[in-house]
């Protein structure tokens, strides 16, 4: 069964490749196709004025609009007078002249009937032809457009992504009108059969990067897609690493900025997260509602998450080394109050670090997937229990506790980076609880080689940060006003890297 | 190959994770020192310590406790300590060491050694010669709750708007000491009866040569060896003046003060050129003089132009006779401003230093008035 639609077979049960003449014979084909599943439609439809006309639809319900079935195909197809048609013209003159559908062509080949089937199309089986009509009508329910909970603004569009890919095509149209914008199809996946779309602009987008994507894309054989996240695994660049080398989101306007960038973007049926690539690392600390926002608080926004980034990983292990290794770099009376506070306390600072933020990471991940309504239960126990309780037993020591908020608040600050953060924050903290700040500077080093030898796609990862000219750090740390932002990034869209021109005089 | 690397990653293993945490220590296995008292008697250092207990909980709170011990050496001294608190010391915190005039007057490198060596003390600690008492009872003059070393370190930072004590750190000390043409110089202190309690006092400068104890200067003496050394911070200037038969008490405070030392050679003779240059403000004038007017602002100017040079000559010729040692550093200005001439001195220093010819001038600039623009006059 797993390779059935590999071998172009439906299945072993002796099925034909392509539709017979006899219409009964084909209603059999599909019957026993679709054997045990009470689904699949299959409405027989005679005519008004013609008693040799046989026809027969097939549909699946729930997957179409049964309005655009009735009034556009049942009802033209009884109501029509052949009398005046030979025979070898009747499907031509339907296709044609009579029913009204945006969407219809002729197939013949079973495999592809059927999984027009599965998109919500319904087939029209005609005795005495070989071909059938595929008719668009599919119907099926949506979730409405709403603005996306994981990446919340302020200020810009609140359009979010859905889970149908041709809601999520034409939301990307709307913004940008240019036949150079291109969206190519695929499917991947042996039984899901999962649509797939890339799209790029073709005058700015570099194409060796498109045909490595299509490359990789074609080369992944597995059984389903369910969301995005399947090929963003699948396909990225250093898979064993904690970054990301492909990025995704929800916003249409954010995805329209990467397509202008000059960045390919993939859109999966049935995920609301779209993939963006090539995908550097200060993407991590870009946000779209960067680029709306006055250029100065963007800056500050920026800067305040790169610092929060460094920060979360850093804080638990800087603490550690200095509490067991360099009590000396501690200011005075910051030691003795700290001194004050271990007093009693029966774990090394280590463990206790460690064991807190295991707690922290505990109460997020609860958090994260309780109903709405217990949430509350958890803060009650994440601030009472274990922030007071356990200071006032003497379990821990209250400066842990500072330093775990402040990790955890710092953490939260980019979302989208958090994965990584937190095992590179354990990786630290052990290796500082060994060897103090040298076990912290070495990690640091370590990490810092890593994301400078990775590359997405061609692209190295750490894109810009190397360089001193203006032009190249516009949209790193800063985000440059719009006025100065005139090339797009550099290696990216190497083919047309002019985003504006300015006026002559205008420098 | 496969074999290499599983050896190779337990070897690193290995490494990292089983020879232990060598430099390991949790912040509440130590006794954090915050002062040391160093006294001698009987050829045994009597070293006495600071160190800070704290309770936790709530309400956190510090206290301090002292604790002796004696050893052959300072070092020896110091693990014997041990015992008491049952904790190992912790000396990066330490801020204050004193030492007793009688063990100073030994000589001060054996004390230092330790200091100097060890990888726990800071050089930035300041040294404090405790003038004909033992160190130690600095210490126990204690009053309330207070960290008291670092109340005394608070107390020598205070000194830069009273210039009577010198501030010296351990790694000052060690390079005087050291260095040619130069000797060092040590802040005191004392005990003072205030109100029947016992109060320390840090005031005046014990003079060393080499590394031995040899005098005293008092907090006057203090300021102008500071003028000379360059290094008034702050602090005032007071005297009694007579100007056109009127007579008051004025003080100046000093704001900024540039001192160069340069030295000369002529005609076979050495002459060390010392001039003086002092930003001031009129901070008091308690008496009928109208600084106004500008014949008596350069009256004023000049009569504490005289008078800090007179102090200043008078210091030098004490230095000179008595104590014979070259604390303002005259011979490393040589060596630094006439290498050759240095190298033909240098020997014979410590006799030239005895008769070189000094000759001062000081210049009082007064910048301004304070708040008031006339004095208080009573009205018709």
């Amino acid at each position: 069964m797993l390779k059935l639609f590999n071998n172009k077979k439906i299945n072993n049960k002796n099925i034909p490749e392509t539709l017979s003449k006899s219409l009964d014979k084909n209603i059999d084909t599909f019957k026993n196709i679709f054997s045990s599943d009470d689904t699949v439609i299959f409405r027989n439809i005679k005519n008004l004025y013609d008693k040799d006309f046989k026809a027969c639809l097939i549909y699946i319900s729930g997957m179409i609009s049964s309005e655009t079935v009735n009034s556009n195909i049942i009802e033209p197809l009884m109501n029509i007078n052949f009398k005046e048609t030979e025979n070898s013209l009747i499907l031509d003159t339907l296709k044609n002249k009579v029913i009204s559908s945006c969407e219809i062509y002729e197939c013949e080949t079973i495999d592809e009937i059927t999984v027009n089937l599965f998109n919500g199309s319904t087939v029209l089986l005609i005795e005495n032809f070989e071909k059938s009509l595929v008719i668009s009508s599919n119907g099926y329910k949506e979730r409405a457009i709403i603005e996306p909970d994981s990446e919340r603004v302020i200020r810009g569009p609140r359009e979010g992504f859905t889970e149908s890919l041709l809601t999520n095509l034409s939301l990307i149209r709307r913004r940008i009108k240019t036949p150079n914008l291109k969206f190519k199809f695929m499917k991947i996946g042996r039984i899901t059969n999962t649509k797939i779309c890339i799209s790029y602009i073709d005058s700015i987008a570099d194409s060796r990067i498109i045909d490595e994507l299509e490359k990789r894309l074609k080369d992944i054989d597995i059984d389903g897609i369910l969301d995005s996240g399947y090929i963003q695994e699948i396909i990225k660049d250093s898979p064993a690493s904690p970054f990301k080398t492909i990025g995704s989101s929800e916003r249409p306007d954010s995805i329209a900025a990467k397509l202008l960038e000059g960045r390919i973007a993939v859109f999966v049926d049935g995920s609301p997260l779209v993939l963006t690539l090539p995908y550097i690392f200060m993407e991590y600390f870009q946000s779209n509602e960067d680029y709306y926002l006055n250029y100065y608080y963007a800056s500050f926004n920026r800067m305040l998450r790169v610092f929060g980034a460094f920060l979360s990983v850093s804080v638990p292990a800087v603490y550690v080394a200095l509490m067991t290794y360099h009590q000396e770099l501690i200011p005075t009376p910051l030691l003795l109050s700290i001194a004050a506070a271990r007093q009693n306390v029966p774990f090394p600072t280590i463990f206790e670090v460690l064991g807190l933020l295991l707690v922290f990471e505990i109460v997020r991940e609860t958090g994260s997937r309780l109903p709405a309504t217990i949430g509350q239960t958890i803060s009650i126990v994440g601030t009472l229990v274990i922030g007071q309780a356990a200071v006032e037993a003497r379990i821990i020591s209250a400066p842990v506790i500072i330093i775990v908020a402040l990790t955890g608040i710092t953490e939260l600050l980019i979302p989208k980076l958090m994965s990584a953060m937190i095992i590179i924050r354990f990786i630290l903290l052990i290796l500082s609880s060994i060897l103090g700040l040298y076990g912290y500077i070495f990690g640091t080093i370590g990490i810092f080689i890593h994301i400078f030898s990775i590359r997405s796609f061609g692209v190295p990862y750490m894109l810009g940060y190397g360089s001193i000219k203006p032009q190249d750090i516009k949209d790193t740390f800063i985000r440059a006003p719009w006025w100065y932002m005139i090339y797009r990034p550099n290696l990216i869209a190497k083919k047309n890297l002019i985003r504006q021109s300015r006026k002559s005089g205008d420098k | 190959m496969k074999f290499k690397r599983a050896l190779l990653i337990s070897i690193i293993f290995n490494c990292l994770f089983l020879s232990g945490c060598w430099n390991y220590r949790e912040i509440e296995q130590f006794s954090i020192v915050s002062g040391l008292a160093i006294d001698k008697s009987e050829n045994k250092y009597i070293l006495t310590a600071e160190i800070i207990e704290s309770t936790g909980g709530r309400d956190a709170k510090t206290s301090t406790k002292l604790i002796s011990s004696e050893g052959l050496t300072i070092f020896d001294a110091l693990r014997n300590m041990i015992r008491y608190p049952g904790k190992k010391l912790y000396f990066s915190h330490t801020k204050v060491i004193i030492i007793s005039s009688e063990t100073a007057k030994e000589g001060m490198i054996p004390v230092l050694d330790l200091i100097n060596r060890d990888i726990e003390p800071r050089y930035t600690m300041k040294i404090l010669i405790s003038k004909n008492i033992e160190a130690k009872k600095i210490l126990e003059a204690k009053s309330n709750s207070e960290i008291f070393c670092y109340t005394l370190d608070d107390m020598i930072d205070a000194q830069k708007n009273l210039s009577a004590a010198p501030e010296v750190e351990v790694w000052e000390f060690i390079n005087d000491i050291c260095k040619e043409g130069i000797s060092a110089s040590l802040p005191i202190v004392t005990l003072e009866m205030i109100n029947d309690k016992s109060t320390p006092k840090v005031e005046g400068t014990a003079v060393f040569k080499g590394d031995k104890l040899i005098g005293y200067l008092n907090g006057k003496d203090t300021k102008t060896f500071l003028f000379i050394k360059n290094k008034i911070k702050g602090g005032l200037l007071t005297k009694k003046v007579d100007i056109d038969n009127n007579s008051a008490n004025i003080s100046l405070e000093i704001f900024g003060n540039k001192t160069k030392i340069s030295p000369k050679f002529e005609n076979g003779k050495l002459l060390i050129d010392i001039s003086t240059d002092t930003d001031v403000s009129i901070g008091e004038i308690s008496g009928d003089l109208d600084f106004s007017k500008e014949e008596i602002r350069e009256k004023i100017k000049s009569y504490f132009e005289e008078e800090l040079e007179n102090q200043i000559k008078d210091l030098i010729k004490k230095l000179q006779t008595e104590y014979d040692s070259d604390i303002f550093g005259f011979g490393s200005t040589i060596k630094i401003k006439m290498p050759s001439l240095w190298k033909e001195i240098e020997p014979k220093w410590d006799e030239i230093f005895k008769t070189v010819d000094v000759n001062v001038k000081s210049k009082i600039n007064i910048k301004n008035t304070a708040y008031t623009s006339k004095p208080i006059k009573i009205g018709d």
